[in-house]
Formats: C-alpha cells, structure tokens, sequence
C-alpha cells in the first residue's frame, strides 16, 4: 500500500485522478519532510576577522612566498658562479684557454705547467646536439601543431596532443636505455663506427623535447586570431596558403620561443645524452665519433672529485656555463615576446 | 545530367577572369551582379537561421542589410562569398546567381570566387606584415603579378581606390599595425580591391571605427561603387544606411522583410516591423 501511495503522490502532476484518489494519505506522507534544515547552518557568518588585517597578512605571506623565491634564485645563481670563477680566480686557469683549449684532461699538466682544461670538446657537443635535436624536431612539432590546431581539431586536441604530452612524464633514464637499445645500433647499422656520437644524442634529444616544443607551437598556433584566416579565405587563399602565409607567420615568435624553450631542455639534459653520446672529450670529427657535452662531463665527474680541487672548481665552471647559456636562451624568449608584443600593438 | 551542368557551372565560374571585369566595368553600371533566390541557411539541422532571401544586386550601387542583432543580416552576407562554408556543419539553401550560374553546389570554385566576391569584416583584421605585404600577398597567391613592377603598380592601384595611398605612400614596409583602425579598415578594403572585384561585402565595417573614420570608410565605400563594383554592405546603424546606400532591405528574425530604394525604405516602410525599427521602438 505505501508503495502505492508513493507512486499516486508522484504521478500527480501529470494526471488528476490518482491525485485526488491519495490527496489525504499524500498530507500525512508528507510530514516528515520539512523543507527546513535541521542543526547548525554552516552559513550563518561567525565572528569575521577584521578585512584590514586580513589584507594585512595576506600581504605579508605572498610577500614573504615571493621573497623566498627571489632569494632561491639569486644564490643559486652567486653559488655556481663562485665556485665556477674559483677556477679562474684561485686556480689561476686563463679563462681564455679553458673557453678555447681542446683537451680536456685537468689530472695532467700541460707544457706550461697549467691543469688541461679546454672546455671546448664539451661546448662544441652542448651545441651540436641543441641544434640539431632542434633541427631534427622542428618539422615534427610544427607539423602536429598545425594538424591539431588547423587540420583535425577534434583529434588533435582529444588524442595527439595529450598522447604526445604523455612523453613528458618519462624518465629521461628511460629515453637513454631506449636510444642506447635501438638508436644506437641503428646508427651505428647506417652510419658505422660506434654508433655513439651527436647524431644519436640529438636524436634521443629530439624525441625528449617534442611535447614541450609541440605543445607551445600548438598554443603559439592556437593564438593566431580567426580574424586573421578568415581575411585570407575572404580573399581567396587556400587553406594551405592562409596557414603557411598568413598562421605561421603570425605565429612565428610564438614558434621561435617554443624552439628556445626546447633548446633550453635539450641543452640542460644530462642523463639521456650521457648514455648514448659516447664521452669522448674530444672536438668530434663528425655526427657519428663520440663526443661529450657540458652536462655529460658533469654528471660523469662530480661524484669521483673533491670539493675545493682544481678538478672540483673546473666542472663548476661547466655548470656555470651551462647556467649562463640557459639565462640567455630565456633572455631571448624575453626579447622575442618583447618584440611581438610590440608588432601586437 | 545534373552532375554534368553542375561541374559546367563550375568550370565557367572558374574561368572568370578578371580581363573581363575590367573590360566591362565601365558598360555594367546598373547590371546585375549578384542574385540570390530563396537563399536559406542552416547551421545545424534544427535550426534555420535564415529563410527564403531573394534579393537582387546590381553593379555601381550601394546596397544596404539593415536589421537588429541576429536577423541573419550578415548570415546572408557569409552566402554570398560562400564563407558560412568555413564553418562546420553549415549549409546553404536556395540559388545565389552570379555570372550565370548558381554558386551554392559543391563543385563550385570558392578561391575563384572569392577573388571577385571581395570581403571586409567587422573588425580591422590586416595581416602581421606590412602594408605592401598586406596589400600584395592575395596578388601573388593567385598568381595575378606578371613582375615585381606590376605587382608595384596593382599595389598602388588598390591603395589608391581604397583612398589610403597618400596617407601610407611614404610607409609601405611599415607594419600595418602601425596604423589607425579606420586606416587598417581601409587597408582590407585595398588588398580586397587589388583581386580586381566585382561583388564587395562589407560587414559592419564601421562598427569599430570612431566617426570620422567611418565617414571616410562610408566614403571610399561611394566611390567604389561609382567605379561599377557592387557593394553590398551590413550594418546595424540606420543613419549610415541612409547616408550611403542606393537600396536597402529590411532583415527581421532570419527573414528578408521588406527592400526597395533607400530613400522610399526610411520615407515611407510599408511593413509593421520595418516602421517599428526605423522609429526605434527595437534596435
């Protein structure tokens, strides 16, 4: 029977009849369901602090947040900048010949009695793999920006993006296993030699920096108005023309910054490149001879030597020089926005 | 049998050139240019945003769309160069003649078309490059510049009919965002007329402009049509239709409601609605 009513009561609305028939039960069901809350309402204000010193400490804090970050950076920065000059400073290497020198072996003196410490085996291998991992990466992440921004949004958004995204959250360990398992031999199968060199590194670089490159070229592409497409189709021009005339050029700063954000990463990884690169402290004679760059030396020499040695205080010096091409790469995305703001208007 | 007269259309739409127009611009005052019969548009299946247009244009006049915000003025405006096909899911309905044939089928060239159906949108939106490049770039992707002098000269040419040349003359490497919006306006307008039309839609071109840009927009609009282009124009604001336009026509709630000379349309509008606009009980 109750069920029944329940049903009458619901139905009630639509049809007359079984309204009427249950209107007496319908009253009594209905008590127990007061439309009034019962207990303490959480949203009668209590006592409020007052709003100035609200204010107050919220200040205070993100200052003091704000401060600490400040702080992080500037000491980090005077840190590897101490102990990177210490080289040139306290052990009184010429910052000339350790920028031009191109032997790298500081256990060793050299005919003048100086440690060997030429760093430029390792800025040559820095920059060769940058460039060319860049090089190598270009296409592809222009080419899936405009196919997911202009071509297939729905897929592109939806599917290529964040399966592209997802290479970001690998280890970068796990990139140098699978270049040295598979781009390795595969160099070493096309090229010859050894197979470790700045064309595998670059290769294994490529694929790291892909999502990183791909995802800002997407938004750099994504940010071009529409106003801008529809002019060009108003005019006539394919949609092959108004992307390549009209969407990339718009977008170019915004393509450029996403390449020097990619180069910043390719240039600071380590491990991966370490694996496969083939640390050699020597200038490389071509893609496929073992090389090393800044941060392979690094990570390979930092664990064997003492705080305070001449060894100790040179690979702080490659970690400056790492530091200080990175401040510029970021100062070039500055200027580079700087600029488009400008054209922007 | 009617694929065959449709991929006919096509070809002798294609085969426009623009020779022709130049030839018979001066002799086409008065001609028809453009002529749409119960022009409808859907923009999905459920919903019809406009219906049943039939409407006529000719050459050397100024046609104005007046109407309150969504009448499907300007979506009636998109058929005419075919741009509403930009967008997904939208369809076109009706017949749009222009130069002998009907340009709503699939097989119609819409580069082709859009070369002589010009465009200018509601907000000044030049390229990111400079005035030349802004002006040239349509030139030479339809392959219209026989030499860099030539594509000199086209360049000047639109910037002269779009009265802008001697204002920019001396900054043509400029970026066209260095101008004003009523200049950037006019920059649109020029790299439209460089395509040598014969059609020009104007959407609300003024609706971002202050007054006296808009007057030297309303301007060059006149002087467009007097050298035998048609141009078509949008706008919300009356005083701009009666100031500028050869005929008018009434857009209410996706209907073409009432058309005829300007003059006649603000003196003396038979429909209701027509009267209720123009005597700002709705706006």
């Amino acid at each position: 029977m109750p069920d029944i009513q329940g049903q009458a009561g619901a139905s009630s609305i639509i049809d007359g009849a079984p309204a009427a028939a249950s209107s007496l039960p319908e009253k009594n069901g209905s008590s127990p369901h007061p439309g009034s809350p019962k207990g303490k309402d959480a949203r009668v204000p209590k006592k409020l602090m007052p709003k100035k010193r609200v204010e107050r400490i919220g200040g205070t804090v993100c200052g003091i947040c704000a401060g600490i970050a400040t702080l992080l950076v500037v000491t980090l920065i005077f840190m590897v900048a101490e102990h990177g000059l210490a080289t040139f400073v306290v052990d009184g290497i010429s910052p000339i010949a350790f920028l031009t020198g191109t032997t790298w072996n500081p256990h060793s003196n050299g005919a003048d009695g100086a440690p060997l410490m030429g760093a430029l085996p390792m800025i040559v291998g820095s920059f060769g793999v940058t460039l060319l991992s860049c090089l190598f990466v270009l296409p592809f992440a222009v080419g899936a920006a405009i196919f997911t921004v202009e071509i297939a949004p729905t897929f592109g958004r939806k599917v290529l993006q964040p399966v592209i995204e997802l290479l970001v959250g690998i280890p970068s360990v796990v990139f140098g296993l699978l270049g040295l398992t598979i781009i390795v031999p595969l160099v070493r199968g096309a090229f010859g030699g050894t197979g470790y060199g700045l064309l595998a590194g670059s290769v294994v670089l490529a694929v790291m920096v892909l999502p990183t490159v791909t995802s800002l070229s997407i938004d750099a592409i994504a940010s071009v108005p529409n106003a801008y497409r529809e002019g060009s189709y108003g005019l006539g021009c394919s949609r092959w023309q108004t992307i390549w005339h009209v969407v990339l050029k718009s977008a170019l700063p915004g393509i450029l910054t996403a390449v020097i954000l990619g180069m910043t990463r390719a240039f600071g990884e380590a491990l991966a490149v370490q694996m496969v690169v083939g640390n050699a402290a020597s200038i490389p004679t071509s893609l496929i001879t073992p090389a090393a760059t800044l941060t392979s030396v690094l990570t390979m020499g930092m664990g064997n030597e003492a705080m305070g040695t001449v060894y100790n205080d040179a690979l702080w010096s490659l970690a400056l020089i790492l530091l200080v091409m990175s401040l510029v790469f970021i100062l070039i995305v500055h200027l580079i926005g700087r600029k488009g703001a400008k054209v922007n208007g | 049998m009617a694929t065959d007269s449709l991929s006919n259309v096509a070809a002798s739409t294609a085969n426009i050139s623009l020779g022709e127009h130049a030839a018979t611009r001066t002799s086409a005052l008065g001609e028809v240019a453009i002529k749409t019969e119960d022009v409808g548009v859907f923009y999905n299946e459920k919903s019809q945003a406009l219906r049943n247009v039939s409407l006529t244009f000719h050459r050397g006049e100024v046609a104005a769309l007046i109407g309150p915000s969504g009448c499907g003025k300007s979506t009636f405006l998109r058929c005419l160069n075919l741009m509403n096909l930009e967008i997904p899911h939208c369809r076109i309905v009706g017949s749009i003649h222009y130069h002998g044939s009907d340009i709503v089928n699939d097989k119609i060239n819409m580069f082709d078309l859009r070369k002589s159906i010009g465009m200018v949108f509601q907000q000044p939106n030049p390229f990111r490059k400079s005035i030349y490049d802004n002006v040239a770039l349509a030139i030479s992707r339809h392959g219209m510049a026989s030499s860099k002098a030539d594509l000199d000269e086209r360049v000047e040419r639109a910037l002269r009919a779009a009265v802008l040349w001697d204002e920019v003359k001396d900054d043509l490497n400029k970026s066209a965002y260095a101008l004003s919006g009523g200049q950037q306006q006019r920059l649109c307008i020029a790299r439209t007329l460089a395509l040598d039309p014969d059609v020009l839609l104007m959407d609300e071109p003024c609706s971002a402009l202050d007054p006296i840009a808009t007057r030297a927009i309303e301007d060059t609009a006149r002087s467009i049509a007097d050298s035998g282009i048609s141009v078509i124009i949008v706008t919300h604001n009356m005083q701009q239709a009666a100031r500028v336009s050869d005929t008018t026509s009434f857009f209410y709630l996706g209907e073409m409601v009432e058309t005829g000379p300007t003059e006649r349309i603000f003196s003396n509008p038979s429909d209701d609605r027509l009267k209720g606009y123009i005597s700002g009980q709705f706006g």
